[in-house]
């Protein structure tokens, strides 16, 4: 079976460094893009299985990228984590009502982004390996 | 912002909020301190800006000496202590880490129906760099350690009149 495809959009390389690494011991294939722009090329180009975007980024943040997800008839069913520096129950709410399938701030323990993957697109761990992030 | 129960609102939130970005992304223990910071002279500094503009206008800035930046963005980029790091990775780490500080602030200073942005963070070095504020603005500064190492969180209020506290 194909492994999944998780496209991680953010600016901040230090942030989809901790991401990646998480999710370092699951099979799945990572892509990266440096903002909203790029992760839809990605997205276009890769067709992942997931995508966790970042909320502020230059040239197009996530607000505009997830409408342009929604937009696109063949990407508007990938689930998308929305990763973000504030916690604002009211921008929760619009993430979700844009389409976003979950809301994660940057404050919560990232494991959290480990535990929606495994729920959301059944994400294993690499056979022989213990996987960092969901014990502790 | 004069009235003492303000300042130490607003105290809190700076405590919880850069002790918590320190711990969540960095499994660092930071402490608050009373005594100020004590740079070295001629110490390189890097300086992380964030704006925030809408409700509360604002600007925040979290202040490091450039040696605590390096181990900073090891330990964020999960790299050893002999690894090549260029002045871009440090940025990378210290403005995002400013960023998140400055959104975990934007929450605790959420005022209904008057919506609230975060700039790009912006990076400042340099060696003895003096920041002052303008005429209606105050500053507040707040100091924490780990170790020996300062950080200096600096906050800039326009309206602080406004800031729900």
């Amino acid at each position: 079976m194909k492994a999944p495809r998780i496209l991680l959009v953010d600016d901040s390389r230090a942030t989809r460094a901790i991401v990646a690494k998480m999710l370092g011991g699951y099979e799945c294939e990572i892509l990266e893009a440096a903002n909203g722009a790029l992760g839809l090329e990605a997205a276009r180009q890769g067709q992942p299985d997931l995508i966790v975007l970042d909320m502020t980024m230059p040239v197009m943040n996530g607000v505009e990228t997830l409408q342009a997800l929604q937009a696109d008839e063949a990407l508007r069913t990938i689930p998308v984590i929305m990763l973000t520096a504030n916690s604002n129950p009211e921008e929760m709410e619009q993430m979700k009502a844009l389409g976003a399938t979950e809301y994660i701030t940057k404050t919560q323990k990232p494991r959290l982004i480990l535990e929606r993957a495994i729920a959301l697109i059944g994400l294993q761990a690499k056979p022989g390996t213990v996987a960092a992030g969901t014990s502790a | 912002m004069q009235n003492p129960t303000q300042e130490h609102g607003l105290k809190m939130f700076i405590d919880d909020a850069v002790i918590t970005v320190f711990d969540t992304m960095l499994a660092m223990e930071l402490y608050p301190s009373d005594h100020g910071a004590h740079f070295k002279p001629n110490a390189e500094q890097v300086i992380g800006m964030v704006g925030l503009a809408g409700g509360v206008t604002a600007v925040i800035c979290l202040r490091v000496t450039e040696t605590f930046a390096h181990c900073l963005t090891e330990a964020m980029m999960g790299l050893g202590p002999d690894a090549s790091l260029t002045g871009s990775d440090i940025n990378d780490v210290i403005g995002e880490l400013t960023n998140i500080t400055a959104g975990k602030l934007k929450s605790c200073f959420r005022i209904p129906g008057q919506p609230c942005s975060l700039s790009l963070p912006t990076i400042v070095r340099g060696r003895s760099i003096d920041m002052e504020s303008m005429s209606g603005t105050e500053r507040h500064s707040f100091t924490f350690h780990h170790g020996d190492e300062p950080v200096v969180v600096e906050f800039y209020s326009l309206n602080q009149k406004e800031i729900p506290i």
